[in-house]
């Protein structure tokens, strides 16, 4: 007997995650090269706050994000992959931390 | 009922196909004599995969070193292949970032050109990582 | 390409009441004829060397959809695969990956089936039946071009990494089916399909790798699809 599943579009459809990852992936682009060109020079434009900023949040984000689209793909187990994403959570926001730090020790 | 210690983790069921309840994703795992074929978007989406986890450690070990703990990061970073590496994962990344971008919100999604703008993406990367490489040497 | 050529056949086997593992067997196939089709090559294992081998097919014509194989790694209808354009002598023929094997090249299209119903595969009429027809302009017509010819061989989401790697995903041809009714003029059912599509197991899972217009022997486009639902999704605010 052929029968639909039920797929129901929840919260966590993806659809954010989807979207965060293309906005933040643009604006990386800019503020990556912005910063390594300017740190072989002088430095002076690329540990502006305003390169510095979007950088480390929205490449914290995109890294992690993209990690777990990573994991979904290959780790089949439910229990490992609620492992694996708490440590994520764990790395990014202690990466998050630090990163503040680094910025306010400018 | 089909109990699931009945079942072997080749790819197939061994007893009689009806009332198998094997999941699927460890169906697939029979010995394959030929694997599937890298066609350009399979080449371009692993590529992608593996630049991104380069970066992504990189970036992450970039703050930890900057903020005074992974030391040992600066001195394996300090050598020009490790800084090559990075660069052309970086390139390679933004490029073929940008291309799914454009794919997605420009309904760009034509078997026609897809291929070409996979060119365009690779003689990119080689341009800007070597117009990039040169003050890094320099 | 002459005549009394022989290319060598490498089929995948497994018999779930004699075999203990799969293995694989050689066949030496006799071109008869130019442009003979991968088909006729299977037919002539089955007739004439090896009758126990196990095959779908029906039409013989790429219309009916059952005889989607891997041949030498790619995706593909036996039907309409002429053996000469393989470009090679010796093929390497599987089932299609990413489903249950029943017997031999004979894979289990159930999952394959139950996603592409779970999208709502018909028209949805909210309001009331015209008198005549549901009038729909040739313009209108026009957007359904390659979208409703699929025959449902399954070529596509079978080549498709996330499906692979995901037990749950829609897949490609879920897509392309729920797309030929979203963008149906006489359609009003996109309230009903589109929270199906919106998941996480739905078109986000997509990474635009494009194995499935590859593989698609009909020459659709899924991935344009799939973009074509996520703009909706965007657009109205899912
Ligand atoms: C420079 C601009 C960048 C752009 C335009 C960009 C774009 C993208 C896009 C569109 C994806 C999604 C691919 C998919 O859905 O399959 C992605 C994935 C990913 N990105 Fe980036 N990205 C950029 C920079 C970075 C950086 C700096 C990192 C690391 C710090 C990074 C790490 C990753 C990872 C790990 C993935 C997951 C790969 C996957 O899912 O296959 N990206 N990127
Ligand atoms: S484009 Fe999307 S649906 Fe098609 S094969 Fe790739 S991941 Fe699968
Ligand atoms: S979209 Fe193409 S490959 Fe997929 S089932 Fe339909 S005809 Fe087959
Ligand atoms: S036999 Fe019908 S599609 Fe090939």
């Amino acid at each position: 007997m052929i029968k639909g599943y039920k797929y129901n579009g929840h919260g966590d459809s993806g659809l954010f995650e989807w979207l965060l990852q293309r906005v933040s992936g643009v604006i990386l682009i800019v503020v990556i090269a912005v910063h390594f060109f300017s740190m072989i020079k002088s430095g002076e434009w690329g540990l502006k706050s305003i390169v510095l900023g979007p950088l480390f949040a929205l490449g914290i984000f995109h890294t992690l994000n993209g990690f777990k689209a990573i994991t979904d793909d290959y780790v089949k187990s439910t229990i490992w992959r609620a492992i694996i994403l708490a440590i994520y959570w764990i790395v990014g926001v202690t990466a998050a931390v630090l990163a503040l730090k680094v910025v306010s020790g400018l | 009922m089909v109990e699931d210690n009945e079942l072997n983790f080749t790819g197939v069921c061994k007893i009689k196909y009806k009332g198998c309840k094997m999941p699927r994703k460890d169906l697939v795992t029979y010995p394959k004599k030929v694997s599937y074929k890298k066609h350009t978007g399979m080449t371009a989406w692993l590529l992608h995969r593996i630049s991104g986890v380069i970066l992504g450690l990189y970036l992450l070990l970039h703050i930890f070193g900057k903020a005074g703990y992974a030391d040992w990061f600066g001195a394996l970073t300090g050598n020009a292949i490790a800084r090559i590496i990075v660069l052309v994962a970086f390139v390679y990344h933004a490029f073929n970032g940008f291309r799914i971008v454009l794919i997605d919100f420009s309904n760009g999604a034509e078997k026609e050109v897809f291929s070409k703008q996979f060119m365009v993406v690779v003689l990119l990367t080689i341009v800007v990582t070597i117009i990039g490489a040169i003050p890094l040497f320099s | 390409m002459s005549t009394n050529k022989f290319v060598t056949f490498e089929i995948f086997r497994y018999d779930p009441e004699k075999d203990k593992e799969p293995y694989y067997q050689t066949y030496k196939v006799e071109i008869r004829r130019p442009g003979m089709l991968l088909l006729e090559g299977l037919n002539q294992v089955k007739w004439e060397l090896d009758p126990t081998l196990s095959f779908r097919r029906s039409c013989r014509e790429g219309v009916c959809g059952s005889d989607g194989l891997n041949v030498n790694g790619v995706n593909m209808l036996s039907c309409m695969t002429k053996i000469e354009d393989l470009g090679t002598d010796h093929i390497v023929i599987q089932p299609l990956p990413g489903m249950r094997v029943i017997r031999d090249l004979v894979t289990d299209v159930d999952d394959f089936f139950q996603k592409f119903i779970t999208v709502k595969p018909y028209l949805i009429r909210k309001s009331p039946a015209p008198d005549k027809e549901f009038y729909q302009s040739p313009e209108d017509r026009k957007l359904l071009d390659g979208l409703y010819e699929c025959i449902l061989c399954g070529c596509c989401s079978s080549s498709c990494p996330s499906y692979w790697a995901d037990e749950k995903y829609l897949g490609p041809n879920a897509f392309l089916r729920a797309y030929r009714y979203l963008i149906d003029s006489r359609d009003e059912g996109a309230e009903d399909r589109l929270p199906i599509l919106n998941d996480k197991h739905g078109v986000w899972r997509c990474h635009t790798i494009y194995n499935c217009v590859e593989a698609c022997p009909k020459q659709l486009n899924p991935t344009k699809a799939i973009v074509g639902i996520r703009r909706m999704l965007l657009e109205r605010g899912y």
